[in-house]
């Protein structure tokens, strides 16, 4: 199981926190699960970036059961 | 020091920190609430992080900023949490040896923080509408995302 975290205009679909039991493969795999999961927030998902232990990861990094991921849209601070 | 603060930025406090022996330009940018956005009017904006992230990319960033750039004194506060027109979102202080120095690693930093650290704005309208992102002059794409 791995543990994802959406943040911004995520939150319009998907919860604060989902726990999704079968991890994917990697980062590539996610992403395209999350799609399938909210079809609405594709076009937003294609443009987030991933981040496990507070470090952004590439689409080929692999889950591992317990990982924390967080699934970060397109930054707009300021 | 902290990057992030639910609290309002007290710029004056950070200025007087904000002065060396060794610096002869010392630039402030400070991010403002404005109350306008592509025609529309603003009455607030709100700011998440993913705030443990967040704060440790602000660090390094001016602690990269610092390193290139040859600064004696580096600082950058974001507010959290729903921010008033005319107040301060954000402020990046850097002072250097010379004004060309601090003038670009000052930009640098915020040009970072915009785009690369995980923080996000929501536009809260005047007509209750709200919208995630925008409101930077470096993308002008139009507003797709209102939610009512």
């Amino acid at each position: 199981m791995i543990t994802l975290e959406f943040f911004a205009g995520l939150k319009d679909y998907f919860p604060t926190l989902m726990e999704v039991r079968e991890a994917p493969a990697d980062i590539h795999h996610l992403r395209t699960y999350l799609m399938s999961e909210q079809s609405l927030a594709k076009a937003l998902l294609q443009q987030c970036r991933f981040a496990v232990a507070d470090q952004f990861v590439q689409e080929d990094y692999p889950l591992r059961p317990g990982d924390v991921v967080l699934v970060i849209p397109p930054s707009s601070g300021g | 020091m902290k990057h992030l603060s639910t609290d309002k930025i007290d710029v004056h406090a950070l200025w007087a920190q904000a002065h060396h022996p060794e610096a002869g330009g010392v630039v402030l940018f400070s991010g403002e609430v404005r109350n306008n956005h592509q025609g529309q009017e603003v009455s607030h904006l709100f700011y998440e992080a993913a705030e443990p992230m967040a704060e440790k990319m602000i660090a390094a960033l001016l602690a990269e900023a610092t390193e290139r750039w040859g600064l004696q004194v580096a600082i950058a506060v974001h507010r959290l949490g729903e921010v008033v027109v005319m107040d301060t979102a954000v402020v990046v202080i850097t002072a250097a040896t010379h004004r060309q120095e601090a003038y670009t690693a000052n930009q640098y930093i915020i040009d970072q923080i915009k785009h690369q650290v995980p923080l996000w704005k929501c536009e809260h309208f005047v007509d209750g509408t709200r919208a995630w992102g925008g409101h930077c002059s470096c993308q002008h794409a139009p507003l797709t995302n209102k939610i009512p």
